[in-house]
């Protein structure tokens, strides 16, 4: 890969960096209609994010040392953006996280709501009462069809 | 007879605005934390904040770009437009590493060749 160059003296890096369509919807999403990104410059934007991602751990990653634990958690991160001066992002990334929780939540409800309260017997008693209504529907149509039918009658 | 719905399951989803849905690979997101070999396991829910966090900074260093293209008077968001939003603003200083400010056309060549073999143009 020759479009890729070494950002430091340390280990090279592999090549991990963040799906470009994301990128590239992000970034139009917030261009005004009259701009455009160019590629190259798309790609040097995916970098910077990249770099702000190390930027954000390593510091979550002090912060998590201080503490004497051992796993970076959330609140290392909410510490390490304050920090570093993105202490603005803090109530966006509160809410989105507590958002995603929320939905999660619903998701998981939704799925495990498969009891109505309804018994099976009731349950196949409404199906079969659709299938019977769905029947009829389609037995009227086929009345209607042949009654409208395209064919002129044959008149002596 | 009153219509009775198939399914009671289906739970209505929440109306309204769509919260910001991960829009990174959270996974992804987490093995470039863990690419610094000194950072140690990170949960999960770091992960997420951290993911929120990098689409929120896009945004921002979106924007700060293309108002420098628009004051610029140009329709095409290019390097040096970044390249200034990092040079005036102070949170992205630790960007200047990787996007120095624009050079004049031959230092910016002598060290373009310097770090990678030049590319016609």
């Amino acid at each position: 890969m020759d479009d890729d160059y070494e950002t430091g003296g340390g280990a090279a890096e592999e090549d991990l960096s963040l799906p470009k369509a994301t990128v590239a919807k992000l970034i139009n999403e917030m261009m005004p209609p009259d701009i455009v990104c160019a590629k190259e410059t798309r790609d040097l934007i995916a970098e910077c994010c990249v770099e702000f991602i190390h930027l954000i751990s390593s510091q979550a990653n002090e912060q998590c040392e201080k503490e004497a634990r051992k796993t970076i958690a959330g609140e290392h991160v909410i510490k390490a953006l304050e920090e570093l001066g993105f202490e603005s992002y803090i109530p966006e990334v509160q809410e989105a996280y507590d958002d995603h929780l929320k939905t999660t939540k619903e998701r998981i409800k939704g799925s495990q709501k498969k009891d109505t309260g309804l018994t099976p017997e009731e349950l196949e008693e409404m199906q079969a009462a659709l299938f019977a209504k769905a029947r009829a529907r389609m037995h009227s149509k086929d009345l209607t069809a042949e009654g409208a039918g395209g064919e002129p009658s044959a008149s002596g | 007879m009153s219509e009775t719905p198939i399914s009671a399951t289906q739970a209505p989803e929440a109306a309204g605005p769509t919260p910001t849905k991960v829009p990174f690979p959270v996974g992804r997101v987490k093995t470039i934390m863990r690419e610094d070999k000194e950072v140690g396991p990170v949960a999960q829910e770091a992960a997420l904040a951290v993911t929120y966090a990098t689409e929120i900074f896009l945004q921002y260093l979106a924007e700060k770009s293309f108002e420098n293209t628009r004051d610029d008077g140009r329709k095409v968001l290019g390097y040096k437009d970044v390249a200034k939003a990092v040079a005036d603003n102070v949170e992205l200083m630790f960007l200047e590493d990787i996007i120095p400010p624009t050079l004049p056309p031959r230092q910016a060549s002598e060290a373009k060749n310097k770090a990678a073999p030049p590319a016609d143009p």
